[in-house]
């Protein structure tokens, strides 16, 4: 299969992975996607010389999607939507969701909780959990130990305590009176 | 980790929640948190944490990508520029990728409309010339027609209004190599007022029709057209019924005539008979 399918096929999760980490949320995000697209881009070039195998690839592409998301963050560079997590980041993790804005919809609630994680928390986090990477790999493609891996994954599953659903129960909608009235 | 059954560490408890642990081991944990409920909670928590963050994201991987897929063949070494000092000029890699994305389509864009301009003005060029030659029968004129061979040709357009040396006149019959007696006779409308504005050449059925058009102050403008006809058969005149722009059309002496204007019928008719008598006097002196 040729490298371009290989990035084809890997589109969708690792844009799945980029909006979890900088938005929290599944929604589109321009800079998310545009990371992500990016990141695809510089591979397909590089491609030929890199020459790695698919699950290689795989990782290449998260690792350099994770380093420069870092990057952006350093260079104080966030735009206006990864505004939340920018004030996370150089707080420090769930300690500072204090200074967060209160959320108001169970999405935003999620997204809150999310993003409250320390960075290196939140990468370890989504990395295992929602891309479903081995230990080993996420601790490759964060470059750090094993053991490391772990003590991040303990310390995210811990702030996250009881995560709330995105979603809310699916109840119908109470009809709301009508605010018109007959005057006599 | 010490439980009521065999030791488990903590690393384990989230091995087995995640599946990264030995099977060996799976079902040491398993005996673990079955004697210990409170770690077993513990780890039921982790766990719909786990189904949470996977079921909110799953959307995102069946859903439609922000970009069109699959990956254009050129669109290689854009972003990859932007990231070449470092992660920092990658912030704003992706939108010099879509600037110089939508340059590069602006440059494709007028690249191909050069290259249909030019293809265009080429089999312009080679439809029209024939029509920069005079109404005559001597085939198509070569695209790099020269100047003598221009000369020669408007030489030969007024040869065949002079005299001819028998009194034979615009026969058929008539020798002379030089002269084309078959090339139709554009007359100049006698009408007062009436005033040549200019002279158009278009492709014909028989080589090119030309056209002269007069311009009337009182009158919207009218154009004499004719070429040269397939029979020499000649026909009365026909008045097509599309007035106020209206046409008037004939055959006469191997060539097909039409007045066209914007004029009422009547005065349509009167110049087309004004033409035709000059056609057919036409002796060229």
């Amino acid at each position: 299969m040729a490298l371009r399918d290989d990035l084809n096929l890997c589109a969708p999760r690792l844009c799945r992975y980029a909006r979890a980490l900088v938005t929290g949320q599944p929604g589109p995000s321009e800079f998310a996607d545009d990371l992500v697209h990016a990141v695809l881009l510089r591979t397909w070039e590089a491609g030929t010389a890199l020459r790695l195998a698919r699950g290689d690839l795989q990782l290449h592409l998260y690792t350099l999607l994770t380093e420069w998301h870092r990057e952006r963050l350093a260079a104080g560079r966030m735009g206006g939507k990864a505004h939340m997590e920018k004030e996370n980041f150089s707080a420090g993790g769930p300690r500072a969701a204090g200074n967060l804005p209160v959320p108001a919809s169970p999405r935003d609630k999620f997204a809150a909780a999310l993003l409250a994680l320390a960075l290196e928390e939140r990468e370890a986090l989504l990395l295992v959990v929602l891309e479903g990477f081995s230990y080993a790999q996420a601790a490759r493609i964060l470059k750090i130990s094993r053991t490391v891996l772990i003590m991040r994954l303990a310390c995210a599953r811990a702030a996250l305590s009881e995560i709330p659903a995105p979603e809310a129960p699916s109840r119908p909608a109470k009809t709301r009176s009508s605010y018109l009235r007959v005057v006599k | 980790m010490r439980g009521h059954g065999p030791l488990v560490s903590e690393a384990e408890l989230h091995g087995f929640v995640d599946g990264d642990m030995d099977r060996g081991r799976r079902e040491a944990v398993q005996t673990f948190l079955a004697a210990s409920p409170g770690d077993a909670a513990r780890v039921e928590r982790w766990r719909r944490q786990n189904e949470t963050i996977r079921a909110a994201f799953a959307p995102v991987e069946t859903g439609p990508l922000p970009w069109s897929l699959p990956l254009a063949p050129g669109a290689e070494g854009v972003a990859a520029t932007g990231h070449a000092a470092g992660g920092q000029a990658e912030a704003s890699g992706s939108h010099a990728w879509r600037a110089r994305w939508f340059a590069w389509l602006i440059g494709l864009s007028f690249a191909c409309g050069a290259l249909l301009a030019a293809s265009a003005a080429y089999l312009a060029g080679r439809v029209n010339a024939p029509e920069a030659a005079p109404p005559s029968s001597e085939g198509p004129t070569p695209v790099g027609m020269n100047d003598n061979t221009f000369d020669t040709r408007a030489m030969l357009a007024l040869r065949a209004f002079e005299p001819p040396p028998a009194a034979v006149r615009l026969s058929p019959n008539s020798d002379g190599p030089e002269q084309d007696t078959g090339a139709p006779i554009l007359p100049n409308l006698p009408v007062e007022g009436l005033k040549l504005a200019g002279v158009r050449a278009m492709p014909g059925e028989q080589g090119q029709m030309l056209c002269l058009v007069y311009a009337s102050p009182d009158e919207a403008n009218i154009a004499l057209c004719v070429e040269k006809a397939g029979d020499p058969g000649e026909t009365v005149p026909r008045v097509s019924d599309n007035f106020p722009s209206g046409a008037i059309y004939w055959r006469q002496k191997g060539a097909k005539y039409a007045l066209v204007g914007a004029i009422p019928e009547a005065r349509l008719r009167s110049l087309a008979d004004r033409v035709r008598a000059q056609v057919e006097a036409f002796d060229g002196r």
